[in-house]
């Protein structure tokens, strides 16, 4: 983080050094920008961060394992139950313990309704970033259903906390499957219209379309994932690479662009949603099956406060913005000697010093809105 | 292949690489030497196809961190402030951990280095994923990267005294306090 930001010294007479963010609406947090521009060219981009950053990694080891939970919640406050998933694989894993099959279900269903929420805003604020704003409103009318599920689950609406060491915190509630299946009823067909209202759009594609191209070898390296790396064609997706929880059972595609643009990025999360409702569905279908007892979601003979035996695990998962990592490192205390997270928005954004570079300055709002980064993650 | 083949494969050429004795669950794991560190992650990445840098961090094994490294109390916990534990060591531990999309196949590799004046040689130029991984890991444990073209604070503000993630780390009062 750059506390006094100046023009670099090297500027030339017919260039222009502005600091794009940290406040400005289309950086969505705390971002900041220096760009050199030669009149819209922008010449030189680079990324500064750190304006959130809260010394997470340096809580967690003051924390006993069940408290460092709800500090992982305001890491990507957007889709924190991918947040809580990942931190209790993590432990689960240093600890030893197995959480049954029926909080398993749950987790991925609580997971992929999370991804529809997160991608829903970043489709509606993709889209006011581009100038539309129609669709905001849509995406946040959905949204709000969402964030309903998700306060009759657990009374949280942004920070569930919901997934537990072991399970999750409770039961799904009596009337709740009706609610999901109603809403993941209705939001199937709102797709379409989001494709009529949004994508199709000549302004919009006009604007994302062969804009901020990232080639598949240059996504790889850069160590980008999730949507970001998808949109370049590349499949690697964690749920299917490396499945947890119950992912190895169900049935879903992985959704894959082909140039890389920002179309192609904003696109594979609309597709996402396709599969994150077929995913919800399917795992409605198995929590009504007799074979997954009612009342089993948290595993057995969990204390509140416990030791895990000395050792190391690395956890990751699949969230909204891509490959999201817990590295925990146990001495055998109550705490963790050590906890790391792999923030995939904090190595999405590193690429924009590379991909801003000629483009003009009404695209860096595009490039940026397209890796849709969560600043709470890069910054932790 | 798996992990053992290009393990001796390798040690041909790097004799000082070798299997950790405490791997990360679920990964093989192997410990490399400080001066090797980018001619291995080369190999691994020219003749073995891992492409993929997934993350790059450290730990330090000196203790239990220092209670003042807080600006308040972190004793939350009974075990917050806790005696030196078994495992402690005058060491800084780097953690790289990478794979191969191509294959799937994942490897966690450990480098420890001296606390005092520790320098690791940088993967820039490898993997472009080490540039801002490598930059976080300088600010947190102030651990040199040789060869970065740009190794400088990224979380922290450029004027931070300390870093904060080492163990003995004493937190500066500043104006907010």
């Amino acid at each position: 983080m750059t506390k006094h930001a100046h023009a670099p010294a090297d500027l030339k007479a017919d260039q222009m050094f502005i600091n794009f963010g940290p406040q400005h609406p289309s950086t969505h947090g705390v971002l900041r920008i220096a760009l050199t521009v030669e009149g819209e060219v922008v010449m030189k981009g680079d990324p500064d961060v750190g304006f959130l950053h809260r010394g997470m990694e340096k809580l967690f080891e003051a924390r006993t394992y069940s408290q460092g939970l709800i500090l992982t919640d305001r890491l990507d406050y957007i889709s924190a139950t991918h947040n809580n998933l990942g931190y209790c694989l993590a432990v689960e894993k240093l600890a030893g313990i197995q959480a049954p099959l029926r909080a398993q279900y749950i987790r991925v269903l609580a997971a992929e309704l999370n991804r529809i929420a997160s991608h829903l805003v970043f489709f509606g604020t993709f889209g006011v970033d581009m100038g539309a704003f129609t669709p905001f409103l849509y995406a946040f009318r959905e949204r709000e259903m969402i964030m309903d599920l998700f306060e009759m689950l657990c009374g949280g609406r942004l920070l569930h906390s919901y997934v537990r060491v072991g399970g999750v915190a409770a039961d799904l509630p009596a009337g709740w499957t009706e609610k999901c299946r109603e809403f993941l009823t209705f939001f199937k067909p709102m797709l379409k219209d989001y494709d009529t209202l949004l994508s199709g759009n000549p302004i919009f594609r006009s604007r994302t379309e062969g804009v901020g191209i990232i080639g598949a070898d240059r996504a790889v390296s850069w160590g980008l994932s999730g949507p970001t790396l998808r949109g370049s064609g590349v499949s690697y997706d964690v749920r299917k690479a490396e499945p947890y929880c119950v992912y190895d059972k169900l049935n879903f595609t992985v959704p894959v662009g082909k140039n890389g643009d920002c179309l192609d990025r904003y696109y594979c999360r609309m597709k996402e949603m396709e599969q994150s409702v077929e995913i919800a569905f399917q795992c409605l279908d198995a929590l009504a099956g007799a074979e997954l007892n009612p009342g089993e979601f948290m595993a057995k003979g969990v204390p509140k406060m416990f030791k895990a035996p000395a050792g190391q695990a690395y956890a990751h998962v699949e969230a909204s913005r891509g490959d999201l990592g817990f590295f925990a490192v146990s001495d055998g205390g109550f705490n963790p000697y050590r906890m790391h997270v792999r923030g995939p928005s904090f190595i999405n954004v590193a690429i924009l010093q590379e991909i801003l570079v000629g483009c003009k300055i009404a695209d860096v709002v595009a490039i940026l809105g397209s890796l849709d980064i969560v600043l709470g993650e890069v910054d932790r | 292949m798996t992990a053992d083949e290009i393990l001796a494969k390798l040690q041909a050429s790097f004799p000082g690489l070798v299997k950790s004795e405490a791997p990360l669950k679920d990964y093989p794991t192997w410990t490399v030497p400080a001066g090797s560190v980018r001619a291995v992650f080369e190999r691994l990445h020219s003749k073995f196809s891992f492409n993929y840098l997934d993350m790059v961090t450290a730990t330090d094994w000196s203790g239990p961190a220092n209670p003042k490294g807080y600006p308040q109390s972190p004793a939350v916990t009974p075990a917050a402030a806790g005696a030196p534990s078994a495992t402690a060591k005058d060491v800084f531990e780097v953690v790289y951990i990478v794979s191969a999309l191509s294959t799937g196949m994942r490897l966690c590799l450990r480098c420890e280095l001296p606390r005092k004046e520790a320098a690791v040689p940088s993967l820039y130029g490898i993997f472009m994923a080490s540039d801002w991984q490598e930059r976080e890991v300088y600010d947190m444990y102030g651990i040199k990267f040789e060869g970065h073209p740009n190794l400088k604070r990224i979380l922290t503000q450029d004027d931070q005294q300390g870093h904060p993630l080492r163990k003995d780390y004493e937190h500066v009062a500043d104006k907010f306090d």
